[in-house]
């Protein structure tokens, strides 16, 4: 007993890097990537761009085309995942509620793309009195 | 309508310069990839379709509303759009997944409901209609006048696309031409408002004719070139089927078409809501000849 552990353990670390490193890709293999993975590749670049669109354009644009921007994200981002777990919502129907609920979420935002939002009114009202709208 | 002028891009710069990007890279991950993009990218505009038409829907029906003097307040509201977006829920819930999803040769992943989403958004659609009802029949009473049919012709009309309708496969090419219809009349309108009301421009039956004319010559060669053309250029340089390209495209213009639409079509814009409280022929004749519905009512 006082021995077979020790021994367990030193076999155990035998073992696992051996594992580790021939489960490792070839530098080859690596750039060998399933159409799934290259989907997702191009929209987190679309994402990404824009993101630095968003930079680019800080301080230049009204904050509107930043929101819009940061939809255009949401939307890259939602259909990415539709992609990648649509199949899963084929299959489990609670899934498939999911899926149109955050579809619907996801339509509801896009409805307000680009649109002029109105000035929240307890802010403005908040403004318009001196005491902040404290009593 | 957003792309006449420099004007109208710069004022909403994302929906008409990024949004076209992202779709046009959509719509090429789609023919790079036809089985893995292109079937989620119809199911996104599967779906997005019938929220739209719905949208409009609720948008006509406060047009009529307005014209006809029947105040639409926060009840009838709340209890109009519950009633069009069950209805739109109904439709999405009751197509069988499996059934009739092959559509444009492309097969629809079309997520699986439990048994009792249907019968959930049904009972929701029913118990909204039955309180518009009540708050129509209580305007009734309290006027003492019949509420005119125009305002409950849209609410009735998308109940009828989307409930009975989705039993026959033909409504699936039916409902988005009617909302094409319906589209192009009430954009033509806006157009000659908007033509008419340009400095210098002769109000006359000929040019509201000559206008409208050539605004629906620009709007068939545009979509001919649109559906037509352009899956023809893209199912010859990616070896698709013409039929999965026309459907890649009609999905990717169509959603440009939802933003497109959310920007231009808020009644909050003065030039669009008067545009859209007006006769046409009220277009042919001087503003100071026009005669206001409620006094020639008076005085006939």
């Amino acid at each position: 007993m006082g021995r077979g552990l020790p021994r367990l353990a030193l076999a155990a670390l035998a073992l696992y890097p051996c594992r580790a490193v021939a489960a490792m890709p070839s530098p080859a293999a690596a750039t060998l990537i399933t159409p799934r993975e290259a989907f997702l590749a191009a929209a987190i670049a679309a994402m990404v761009g824009c993101g630095l669109f968003s930079i680019v354009l800080s301080g230049r644009a009204a904050p509107r085309t930043h929101v819009a921007l940061a939809m255009l994200v949401v939307l890259i981002g939602g259909f990415s995942l539709l992609v990648l777990f649509g199949a899963s919502a084929q299959a489990i129907p609670s899934a498939g509620v999911a899926v149109l609920i955050c579809l619907i979420g996801l339509f509801k935002l896009m409805s307000r793309f680009e649109i002029q939002r109105r000035p929240d009114s307890r802010l403005s009202i908040r403004r318009a009195d001196p005491g902040g709208g404290r009593e | 309508m957003p792309y006449q002028s420099p004007q109208h891009t710069r004022q909403f710069p994302v929906t008409a310069w990024g949004v076209p990007w992202i779709l046009l890279g959509a719509m090429l991950a789609a023919f790079w990839k036809p089985t893995l993009v292109a079937p989620y990218l119809f199911l996104l505009y599967f779906i997005w379709s019938p929220y739209h038409y719905s949208g409009q829907t609720i948008g006509l029906t406060m047009i009529y509303a307005k014209r006809s003097g029947f105040h639409i307040g926060r009840a009838e509201r709340l209890a109009l759009t519950t009633f069009i977006l069950a209805t739109f829920v109904c439709a999405i819930t009751g197509i069988k997944s499996g059934a009739a999803t092959k559509v444009f040769d492309i097969s629809i992943p079309l997520p699986l409901f439990p048994a009792w989403a249907h019968a959930a958004a049904a009972a929701v659609m029913w118990t909204a209609a039955a309180v518009f009802i009540g708050c129509a029949i209580k305007w009734c009473l309290e006027r003492k006048r019949l509420l005119p049919p125009i305002v409950l012709l849209p609410a009735l009309t998308q109940f009828v696309w989307f409930v009975p309708g989705p039993t026959l496969l033909a409504f699936f090419a039916f409902v988005p031409m009617f909302h094409a219809l319906q589209y192009l009349m009430v954009a033509c309108v806006v157009q000659l408002k908007h033509r008419i009301d340009a400095p210098g421009v002769e109000r006359s039956w000929r040019c509201v004719r000559s206008e409208a004319l050539r605004w629906w010559f620009r709007n068939i060669a545009g979509g001919v070139l649109l559906f037509y053309g352009l899956p023809v250029i893209f199912s010859g340089t990616a070896s698709l089927p013409f039929l999965t390209a026309v459907g890649v495209v009609a999905a990717a213009v169509n959603i440009h078409h939802f933003f497109v639409d959310g920007v231009i079509w808020k009644l909050r814009d003065g030039s669009n809501a008067s545009a859209l409280m007006t006769n046409v022929a009220e277009f042919s004749r001087e503003p100071g000849a026009i005669r206001p519905p409620l006094a020639a009512a008076r005085s006939a």
